[in-house]
This record gives C-alpha cells, structure tokens and sequence, in this order.
C-alpha cells in the first residue's frame, strides 16, 4: 500500500487535481449501495426447449467457427439435433427475444444444420466410466431412446427392448419421410449404438418376454408411447374407407397400397393431420383437411401450416364434422356444420358452437381422421398398476415399485412432442442415475433468471433479416417422399447463428470493462471479474451490457 | 493569401492552422458554419484531425476534455443554448486545466426564441474560469484562435473566443490567412507534460479534500493573473510574425477626452466611425474596445479611464437586477481609485437589434449632456 503524499503547500503541488501516486488506500467500494454482479443468466429460448438445449451457447460456437463443439453441445442435452432440426415444433423461436427487434432466430434450421454436420462429421468421443448396474428401457422411441444414451454416459450398462422391427417408435412409423428421412433417423440412433446403447429389436415385452424378467435389471425405465387408439365419437367412423391418421401413415410409411379413390378428407388439425394430408398430396389425391378450428388455433407450427399450403392442402376452417355417411357400408360423404367463431373463454378456449341450418355434404372417396392415443399398459403386472390407467400418477415418472419407472407419452394423455419426449427422457435418466446412487434427484430446471428483451440494450445490434427458409419446389416436391425443406448453405447459417443476441449469455464483448470509470472490473481466463474495494456500483457497466449478464443488486440485499 | 470569407470561415481555417487533433461538436445556429468547413476539410484529408459529431453540446466538450487531457489540441464551436448546455464540463475544463479553445458566436437566449446577436450566452459563463476574448473582425477572429491556444498552452487554461451572431459570424469580409509554415513557427506542437497516458497512469480530477481544494484554486487565479502578460507576450510574438497589433484593450483617440465610450464585438466598428467624425467635428469623445473580459484587464482600465470625466459603456448584454456585464466590472474595477469617472450604464442591440451610428452618436450626446447618469441602467432604443 503506497504512502499518502502531504503537501505543504501549492509549491509543492501539481497544477491540477491528479493522482501523483496509487489511490489504492481509498477504497472507494464503500461508498457502493448498489452493487453489479456479474452472472450468467439464461435466454428465453433454454427454458421453453424441452431438451434444455443451451441454444445460444451453441449457436455461438457455431457462429465462432467451432460447429463440432457446437454439435457435442447439443447432444449433451439432445441426442437428436437433425430430428429435431426438422420436426420440432419449435417452442424456442416462438419465445426469441429477437422476435420483437426484428425476426426470430431460425434456430430449428439452424440445429439440423448442425445436426447434419454431426451426422456426417461429428467427433463425439465421451470418457465412459464403466458401472457394473444395469438398466432396461421398454420402447425404443424418443423418450427411451434419449434415456438410454444418458444413462450410458452415466457408465451403465443399458438395454432397450423394442416390440418392432426398427427403433425409433413414432419418428420411425408415422413421422412421413419428407419431414424426416430414415437415414436422419439411422444415424442419429446410430450414435446411441455407438456409445454401447444395447437395442435389441421384436421383442414385445408382455409376449417375447416377461415383464418380471426385466426386474432383474437394477432399474426399468417404460417408455412404451400412447399406441392405443381411441374412438373419435363420429358418426360413421366405422365404415370402410374411414383411417385413424396415424394408421394411415404408418401403412403409407410401411409401403402398403392403399384405394383412397380420387379425393381424401382430412379430420382434424394436429401434426399427424398436416403429416396425413401432404401425404395424400404426394399419392396423387385431392386433399381437403377439415377443421372446427380457426386459422390463428390449428395446432402446428406456423412453418409446417405454411408448407402444407403451398404444397396445395385445401383447408376448410371453421368446419365441423356431423357425420360420416356412406353406402353400402363404404364412405361416400361427409356430413359438414359451420362453426361459428365464439368469444374465447377465460381459459382462452372458444367453444364451439355449430351454425344451425348451416349444414353441407361433402362428397369423398375416403376419410382419414385424427383420433386420441393412449398408452396402454397391459404388460405390466397388477402390483405396478395398481388399477390407475397409467402406473405414475403423480407425473414424478415414479412408480409402486422403486426401481420401475415410466414417463415419456406413456404418461400423458395428451400425446406430446417430439422434443417434450426426449426432455422427458433425459430428465428420467437423471432420476435413474440419483437412485442407483441412492442420492436424492437433481434439480433439473435452471434456477437462472430469464432475461426479457426490454433488459438488453439494443442500441448494440443492427436490425438484420432472418433467413429465408428455402423449399423444393412443389411440383418436385409432391412427386416424391424426399424431404421438401432444403438444407442452409454455410455462410447463410453462420450469419443467422450470428443474429443471435445471446440473451443473458456473456459473449466477453468486454463492454463492461471498457465502461467502467473506476476501472474497477478485469478481464479472467473466462468472464470478468468486479473489483468490490473500488466499485462504486454506478451501475454503467450493467446498463452497457448488451446481454444483461450484469445486475444491479441492492447492497443490503445482495446474498452470494 | 487574403480570402473574402464569412466570420464562422475565419474560424475555422484558423483551427486547421493551429493544428487542431481532436474536433467535437454538436450543430447550433449560427455557429453551425464554423464546424462544418472543419468537417469537410477532415474528410478532403486537409486537416490531420479526429471529427466527433456527438449528440450534445455536453458531450462536444466532454469529448474536448477528453481529448485535450490526453493532450491532443482541441477544439469546437457552439452558440447561445448550446454553450447554456456545456456549462457544466466548462468548470472541468478549466478546473482540469485543459487548454481547450472554443468558439462562440454570441446569440441571444430565449425564449422568445431568437438567433441573433447579443453577449448574454458568453457572459452567463464569465465564473468559469475560461479566458474570454471578444472580436471585432473576422481577421481578429482568425488571428485571435491563433494566440489564444499560444496563451491556453502556457498557463493551462481555457480560451473562448466570442463573436456577434450574423453581424460578424455570417459576413464576409478580406482575411489574411497566414501561411501554414508561420503559424508552424508561431504555434509549435503542444505536448503537455501531465496527459491521460496509460504508459504513466495517474487519476485525474479525482477527490480533492478541504486540505488542497482552495490551493488548487489559488492556482488557477496564478494562472490567470499570468495570462494577462501571457496575452501581451503572444500579442507581441504574433506581431513580430504577422504584423498585426492586438492588446488586453484597444483605444482610440483618448487623448482630452471628455467622454469615453467603452465597447465590445462589433458594435466597436461602429463607434470607430462614429468618433472619427465626432472628433471631426470637434466633440472630445474617445473610445476603449474591451477586447479580453477574462483576465479581466484591470491595469488598463484603471490607468485609461480614471482620470477620464464620463465614461458610457455599451452593452449589448442583460443580468437582471444590476445592468449591463462590461459597465459592471468596469465599475468594480474603478471604484479603488481615488480619481474616478462617472459611469454611464447603456443597454443596447439586445436580440440582433441594430446598433447602428445614430444610436451611438446618441449614448455619447446623452453622456456628455448629464451630469450624471438618470438611472443605473439605461435603455437605448427600447419601446418603453
């Protein structure tokens, strides 16, 4: 600590207010009543992503040049990037703060890009501490699938028993190819393999096998998906010519001839509905896809409705569905009502409400029409069930028996997504690895503060557009069952990667360090360090973050 | 080589002389001009210099502080409301003792909104500690940038160079411009010995407790009192180089005086040719053009106008409650001595009101014709 310089007086003193040595002594950190703290916070688009990817992280590393890490980044969290890349609903692109500045990050083409340079030339190479516990998975579907790779990363040993002849469940049998082709599949399920994920493929537990026989593994993970389909409740839903959607993707994926006859109605306005009809399209029919809902609530992301459009899917909005007639025990019309565009509830929920006298027929050769799935659990013994229709109740994935558990579409009525699917998965395979530790569950979600778009000081970005999401042409397109979405060209990826505005993320643009007029905050191998002897919390390096990773902590208040 | 150019030209071809590094500035009627002949010879490249267009007239001389405390020569041009803005860093400047030098072109202050000639901006910033000149031509000004950075540099203050809105800012009239290698000879580079330098790094402008604060201050009244002979030192250097003559004050035909009217900007042209013929026609009027305010030139009004019978001073300038600025300090300024003049306060030209021979001729007819001054602050011209 250097002396205190006395003067005696203006003979001895320099012309003007300047420090002749250090001010080290004076400490002017206690006049702080406010204090910056430095810290990671995360950006809207993590916690709306079912897989918790870390999405402005990777698509920085991509930006940076480093695609395989951003691709290992990824699969950390998410095994299936390229499926994802094309099949996601895409949840974080609705919630990207960019989106009021401009356009949101095309972050779904941006992670099959990536997904795709993995797939071709990834370099993943985990260190697997080999454990001598063992684990089972019914059902090589998503959510088994993303469990089995974890838990192997974890070091156990990892069965996964499949009752078809090829694992990837609804990816695999329903998802058409023109969204997700089978290589995509293959060789994303080819990175589980590799890391010693054990897939043994046709057998049906509760008929190949016996589900107590599984009881012999230190712990059994049911991810056997909702198969079970419902009735839709429509009159004439029996007759010939009438297909559940997903039977009829799965016998069009199956290669099985179908006699549709010239023009096919569509019931219904979820994924499997748009997936039915834009098949229809590509087998040469006239498609008309029949919904009681309105444009804004059809339940598909924007860009699939869009796709389905251009590709020439007539959409009858607003149609309800009386019944279906036909002759001869064939369908030949469908009855059609007008729905009237009702005030939403306070739930938001419109109810429908029919248009007397408004009623129409509709002639057609077929239907295909949406129903609900169910899981169904008629392989597990009594003891698990318990006679609740499904075995964990309480969505923990637990069950009566310890060392049992289910989750994934297994559990939910409502047969979720793609993504929420290998969240599910991911986060079983957690639960899993605490109880064979015998350790209490970790606390999955991220307890970082979500940063909001007004907490960012846009004055640092240039407004720039998205880019464009290119098409086969249609005409191309409907003649075969190649994927319609085409890939994005390098450089056009690594500028939109570079749109990102990596929200809550620390990009060390070291804005905060130039700033700071008590020079108060040094840069560290990573990050930054604040100086506390000497800030005075003036608060200019939090408001000159572009990111907000800096926050304004009252002083009294600020625990570490 | 001799140019006909405006006030605000003059200006500026006197900051590309000087060598000026660093140029921040925020537009404002009527100086405007003066920075933007700067800005468009940064881009030609003829000036070697770093062009801030910044969003204030705070942030023009927060940038000049900066800028100057590094050690590089700066300079900027405001007016009126814009200077109101600055005066805060105004204080910093002066009190970092940074040798900044600023033009400004003395405009009115509103409401009602207004953008002609009167002092009031200027002298609303006298405390700060700035040099302040007042020009009369637009040779003067030119010449008077020159010197001023010669001054500033030497005793570590700031210089504001004043001229009236319109009257001189947007008039041409011949100017000499010196050649680049003389003023190169006159003004060498300035290269300051305490500068924002990160090789030696000190805190600047930092906590001065009760202790050294007043001796700080004491020394920026040893500087000023300094710069008063710094100014005739430079005067006389500049002379020596150009042949042109500038002092603290300017007299003309002060010799049996019985009225001296005391002056400042352009208003002094004027009265020129008002006692040239006055004296023509045999009335002993005199004239003393009040060229630098601060330092304020106390020898030479003290000497000069003492044993003077009547003195009438113009002020094209208001404070409120005590009258004209420049009879006010010529006031205080006189009332030591033993022998003292009777002062005359006129108000005059206020808002770009013309003050014209007629006006002049009768502040001096009303000076000579009284004994002594009806009131403390006398109104020429206006409606009342």
């Amino acid at each position: 600590m250097p002396k205190k310089i006395m003067f005696k007086s203006v003979k001895e003193m320099p012309l003007m207010a300047i420090s002749l040595s250090s001010m080290d002594w004076n400490k002017t950190g206690s006049w702080r009543y406010m204090r910056p703290v430095y810290q990671y916070k995360t950006a809207p688009c993590v916690p709306t992503c079912p897989a918790g990817e870390k999405i402005p992280r990777y698509l920085r590393e991509f930006a940076g040049g480093d695609i395989n890490k951003a691709w290992t980044t990824i699969i950390k969290d998410n095994p299936f990037p390229s499926v994802c890349g094309r099949v996601c609903r895409y949840p974080c692109e609705v919630s990207c703060n960019r989106r009021r500045f401009d356009q949101p990050i095309a972050i779904r083409a941006l992670e099959k890009h990536i997904g795709d340079f993995g797939r071709a030339d990834g370099k993943f190479d985990p260190v697997i501490l080999e454990k001598d516990k063992k684990v089972a998975v019914v059902g090589a579907g998503a959510a088994g699938l993303t469990a089995a790779f974890f838990l192997r990363l974890e070091g156990y040993k990892v069965d996964v028993f499949e009752a078809m002849d090829k694992p990837g469940g609804v990816l695999r049998y329903r998802v058409p190819a023109f969204r997700l082709p089978d290589d995509v599949l293959d060789d994303e399920i080819g990175l589980i393999t590799k890391i010693g994920v054990n897939i043994k493929t046709g057998v049906r537990i509760g008929k190949d096998m016996d589900f107590e026989k599984l009881l012999a593994y230190d712990a059994v993970f049911v991810a056997t998906g909702a198969w079970s389909e419902k009735k839709a409740g429509v009159e004439g839903e029996d007759l010939k010519g009438v297909l559940s959607s997903d039977k009829f993707l799965s016998a069009v994926k199956a290669g099985k001839k179908l006699s549709l006859g010239s023009t096919v109605a569509v019931i219904g306005s979820d994924d499997s509905a748009l997936d039915a009809a834009r098949t229809i399209l590509r087998l040469g029919k006239i498609v008309i896809l029949i919904t009681d809902k309105s444009k804004n609530e059809v339940a598909v992301p924007a860009e699939e409705l869009t796709d389905a459009m251009i590709e020439g899917v007539e959409l009858k909005l607003l149609t309800g569905v009386k019944r279906i007639i036909g002759t001869g025990g064939k369908v030949n019309q469908i009855e059609c009502i007008e729905i009237a565009p009702g005030t939403p509830d306070s739930s938001g929920r419109r109810k429908a409400a029919p248009v007397e006298g408004s009623e129409s027929l509709l002639d057609v050769d077929s239907v295909v029409i949406n129903v609900r799935r169910e899981p169904g659990f008629d392989f597990l013994p009594e003891s698990l069930t318990r006679g609740c229709r499904v075995p964990s109740p309480d969505g923990s994935g637990r069950t009566a028996n310890e060392k049992v558990f289910v989750v994934g579409d297994a559990t939910t009525q409502d047969p979720g997504s793609v993504s929420r699917a290998i969240g599910s998965g991911k986060n079983i395979a957690s639960v899993i690895d605490s109880f064979l530790k015998n350790k209490p569950p970790k606390e999955m979600k991220s307890k970082r503060e979500v940063v909001h778009y007004e907490t960012l000081n846009m004055m640092y970005f240039r407004k720039a557009g998205r880019v464009s999401r290119e098409l086969v042409p249609v005409k191309q397109a409907l003649g075969s069952f190649d994927e319609s979405v085409l890939p994005l060209d390098d450089s056009n990826a690594t500028k939109e990667a570079d749109r990102c505005l990596s929200c809550g993320v620390c990009t060390e643009c070291d804005n905060c360090l130039i700033f700071c007029p008590d020079v108060a905050i040094s840069k560290l191998k990573k990050g930054y360090k604040i100086d506390y002897d000497y800030c005075k919390g003036c608060g200019i390096c939090v408001h000159e973050c572009p990111r907000n990773c800096m926050s304004l902590v009252e002083e009294m208040k600020w625990k570490k | 080589m001799e140019k006909v150019i405006e006030g605000t030209h003059a200006a500026s071809y006197a900051a590309k002389l000087a060598r000026v590094g660093v140029i921040a500035a925020y537009p404002i009627t009527p100086s405007s001009s003066v920075v933007e002949l700067i800005s468009e010879m940064c881009a030609r490249g003829e000036m070697d210099a770093k062009f801030i267009s910044v969003e204030s007239e705070h942030s023009a001389m927060a940038s000049c502080v900066g800028a100057s405390a590094a050690g590089a020569r700066a300079f900027t041009a405001t007016s009126s409301h814009g200077l109101a803005l600055m005066h805060e860093m105004l204080h910093w400047a002066a009190n970092g003792r940074l040798p900044i030098v600023m033009v400004n072109v003395n405009r009115a202050m509103g409401p009602p909104w207004t953008i002609w000639a009167d002092q009031t901006d200027s002298l609303s910033q006298r405390d700060t500690g700035w040099m302040q000149y007042y020009c009369e031509s637009n040779q003067e000004v030119l010449d008077t940038i020159l010197m001023a950075y010669k001054v500033s540099e030497r005793v570590r203050l700031p210089s504001m160079l004043n001229l009236d809105a319109f009257f001189l800012s947007h008039t041409s009239e011949p100017v000499d411009i010196p050649e680049q290698e003389d003023v190169d000879a006159f003004l060498p580079p300035w290269n300051p010995d305490l500068k924002v330098d990160p090789a030696d790094p000190h805190a600047f402008g930092g906590l001065a407790n009760a202790d050294y604060y007043m001796e700080l201050r004491y020394l920026i009244e040893q500087s000023m009192d300094e710069a008063r002979g710094a100014i005739k030192e430079v005067s006389g250097e500049f002379e020596a180089g150009f042949g042109r003559k500038y002092d603290l004050v300017e007299t003309i035909q002060l010799d049996g005086a019985e009225v001296v009217l005391v002056t400042s900007g352009t208003a002094t042209s004027t009265a020129r040719l008002v006692i040239e013929d006055m004296r023509d026609r045999g009335i002993p009027v005199g004239l003393l053009k009040m060229r630098v305010l601060r330092p304020f030139p106390y020898d030479e009004v003290r000497e000069l106008l003492s044993s003077v019978p009547k003195v009438a001073v113009i002020d094209r300038n208001m404070c409120f409650g005590v009258g004209g600025i420049f009879c006010q300090e010529l006031k205080a300024a006189l009332c030591r001595e033993e022998k003292r003049p009777e002062v005359f306060g006129y108000i005059a030209g206020l808002g770009g009101r013309d003050i014209t021979p007629e006006v002049i001729e009768g502040v001096i007819d009303q000076t000579l014709k009284a004994d002594k001054p009806e009131s403390d602050i006398i109104w020429i011209g206006a409606k009342i």
